[in-house]
């Protein structure tokens, strides 16, 4: 049933990795790249030289030949720990945990200048061991600096998904008239619809500047799904789908959204996206759940506006 | 208006707080005749439940009358006298359409934070923690409620607050842990603790045609109740070893359900009193699951366990293998009190209960702050608090049964 769209109508549509939109989680897991596996390799390599620092600090000081209070070599060890876990406890290491890194490199061979000139330094061990401090250092610069670069060029995929007690008849009427939409994303501020499945999105203000774009529906199987695409004048590729499955029995049906985004490096758009880091996916989850409380319930669930006694200065800015 | 209002562990005080106001469509404001303090109050007050912030509204069990509505409300009026559940459910989600009404996927605005700490998140409840919706609670002089339209209950005159107060949870709550108990006839059902949630179980599971109901406790005060008004037999954990006790009165085989009423705090000697203390004061885990380990033990081959009991988090020890190994059904859940309200209003009605025989004290809403030092400490037989809001004198010190 998907609509025929005539090539040359499809020619203005912006390129995109030919990939679709609406993956499944399985499909989304990606392979890490070559820098992010140096990162977790030096994630753990940060968790072993902390252990040993912790468990063994003579052992170690005796190895690069230095005398030092074994309770600085175990808070030493402590702190390598940390930055070790901090890289390996992220999906994908962040630029900033190689950072920390970086940092207590240079520390250790502050101390390690520290101690160079100490009555009982053995400095033909020291020395090894300061090379070896500064080779780690060179791997976690370079390592670092090509993760940011691969992450600035990395399309964003968001996805989120909700179970709605609606058939999939009733929810994709509703999403296939588009100019309900901005009712539901919070982002959108408006949508004009033209002939052909041609539409403008007039995006939120977002720090005074106004940003909207057009974009065409490239894909409509009637009550089932719909994909759109931008159109070459975007400031932001980017391509969209909404799909509506059946949950079986009176489960409803879930709703999935996807969201695809191709900076377009350096422009105003892609640096906003990037700098919202893991946020626009909570925002997209959130954005469906007030979808399908506004549908099943006709209000959304508050608490704004209702009293309490004197908040803390901290619990006054929470949810 | 005044409300009492959470400041920390140990520490709740009556203050002057706005009025609430109708914030969307469905809801309406009560103004609030009677409220309660609820023994889960005491997990907030003891600091253990995570997302409370200074200045939240405590109070999930409450009534009163009604002074507002709003525009889409079309069964209440302005002056009906109703009975406000815990759970603020929307009636229409695929929980409540299945009367899993505590489950309710649309009255939570904080799902999230819940869903971190438990996978999913379910209903938003009156005065208990942001993870929990972030409402503010009844103990107050006027209170909010959201989808006034499915959840609270109209009561007639002839009823006094005291009868029908504990609709709003307690009575709800203990009767709901009977039902789970799927009993049968010659059944034995023992209540690990009888304070008001296991006297209504206990009650409750006679109602449903328990042959026998025992009721485990160490306040005498608790204990002389079950067995009055609840035809109990009594286990004082204090004087007796309970397994043991257990096994003797049922042939050696154990209850065919037991029921936890005690929850996350519980009262332990020995070995494991000592651990769970030095986990719980050390963050290590959250509740102190002695009850459920005991009744467990005691429950006999192929029953059913049945937890009112309020755990929050993680519990260490528990003799899984015994689940296991004996097939015990579990059966737990906050209550979905509006699936009960009518047919226990009906028991009330019929005068086959009065559950006004939990009250123990009644006080000015101004004294909240005693109240809970009394209820918390077990104080001159403390077993129920009713706070009545628009007073300042005294009502009654105590009522002794």
């Amino acid at each position: 049933m998907a609509l025929e769209i005539e090539r040359e109508r499809t020619s203005h549509i912006a390129e995109l990795t030919p990939e679709p939109a609406g993956l499944t989680a399985g499909e989304r897991a990606h392979e890490p790249s070559r820098y992010e596996r140096v990162a977790r390799a030096l994630g753990w390599f940060s968790v072993g030289l902390g252990a040993w620092q912790l468990l063994y600090p003579r052992g170690v000081t005796r190895a690069i030949g230095v005398r030092a209070d074994p309770g600085l070599v175990r808070a030493l060890g402590a702190r390598e720990i940390a930055s070790g876990v901090a890289i390996l406890a992220q999906k994908r290491p962040a630029p900033l945990a190689l950072h920390a890194r970086v940092a207590g490199d240079l520390v250790d061979l502050g101390l390690m200048g520290a101690a160079w000139n100490a009555r009982r330094t053995d400095r033909t061990r020291l020395a090894i061991g300061a090379a070896a401090v500064l080779g780690v250092t060179a791997l976690d610069v370079v390592c670092s600096q090509k993760l940011r670069a691969s992450r600035a060029a990395r399309p964003i995929e968001l996805h989120a998904s909700v179970a709605v007690q609606r058939t999939p008849e009733e929810l994709y009427k509703f999403w296939r008239e588009l100019s309900n939409l901005p009712r539901v994303l919070s982002h959108v501020e408006a949508i004009e619809t033209y002939e052909g499945g041609r539409f403008r999105v007039q995006g939120k203000r977002v720090a005074g500047r106004e940003l909207s774009w057009d974009a065409q529906i490239i894909d409509d199987i009637p009550n089932e799904q719909f994909t759109w695409s931008s159109t070459t004048s975007a400031p932001l590729a980017s391509r969209g789908q909404v799909s509506f499955r059946p949950l079986g029995g009176d489960r409803g049906t879930s709703l999935q959204l996807s969201l695809r985004f191709e900076p377009r490096p350096g422009t105003v758009a892609s640096t906003l996206l990037h700098m919202l880091g893991d946020a626009p996916e909570q925002l997209l989850k959130a954005e469906l759940r007030r979808f399908k409380q506004w549908i099943e319930t006709g209000e959304l669930a508050t608490t704004e506006g209702q009293p309490s006694g004197k908040r803390s200065l901290v619990s006054r800015h929470l949810p | 208006m005044k409300a009492n209002c959470w400041y920390g562990k140990n520490d709740v005080r009556v203050e002057d707080v706005p009025d609430p106001k109708l914030l969307n469509p469905r809801d309406a404001i009560v103004r609030v005749t009677s409220t309660a303090i609820c023994g889960s109050d005491l997990h907030l007050y003891d600091g253990y439940i995570p997302t409370m912030y200074q200045g939240d509204i405590l109070g999930h069990e409450f009534m009163g009358e009604v002074v507002e509505v709003g525009p889409a409300v079309d069964n209440l009026s302005v002056g009906d006298r109703v009975v406000v559940p815990f759970p603020i459910s929307c009636g229409a989600c695929f929980f409540c359409s299945r009367k899993l009404y505590s489950l309710c996927e649309n009255s939570n605005p904080n799902a999230w934070m819940a869903e971190k700490m438990w996978g999913h998140s379910p209903a938003g409840l009156f005065g208990y923690s942001h993870m929990l919706g972030g409402y503010a609670g009844g103990q107050a002089e006027y209170a909010r409620v959201p989808f006034a339209d499915v959840g609270p209950i109209k009561v007639p005159d002839g009823l006094s607050d005291e009868q029908v107060l504990f609709l709003s949870d307690i009575f709800p709550t203990g009767y709901m842990a009977a039902e789970n108990c799927n009993i049968q006839e010659g059944d034995t059902v023992a209540v690990w603790g009888a304070g008001p949630v296991g006297l209504f179980a206990l009650k409750s599971a006679r109602l449903l045609g328990a042959e026998r109901v025992i009721a485990i406790d160490r306040f005498p005060e608790r204990l002389a109740r079950a067995a009055q008004h609840c035809d109990a037999e009594v286990l004082n954990y204090e004087q007796v070893g309970v397994q043991e006790a257990l096994n003797e009165m049922t042939g050696g085989r154990g209850p065919d359900a037991c029921i936890d009423a005690v929850g996350m705090e519980a009262h332990s000697h020995g070995a494991f009193g000592a651990y769970d203390a030095a986990k719980q004061a050390l963050k290590m885990e959250t509740d102190r699951p002695n009850a459920l380990r005991e009744a467990i033990l005691a429950c006999r081959s192929g029953g059913t366990l049945s937890i009112p009991g309020v755990y929050g988090g993680l519990l260490d020890k528990l003799p899984f293998g015994a689940v296991v190994n004996k097939a015990i059904t579990i059966k737990t859940g906050q209550t979905h009190v509006q699936r009960y309200l009518h047919g226990l209003l009906e028991y009330i009605q019929n005068g086959e209960i009065d559950p006004s025989f939990v009250v123990t004290h009644r006080l000015p809403l101004t004294d909240a702050p005693k109240a809970y030092d009394m209820f918390k400490h077990k104080q001159d037989a403390c077993i129920k608090v009713v706070l009545k809001p628009g007073t300042d004198e005294p009502i009654e010190t105590s009522v002794h049964a």
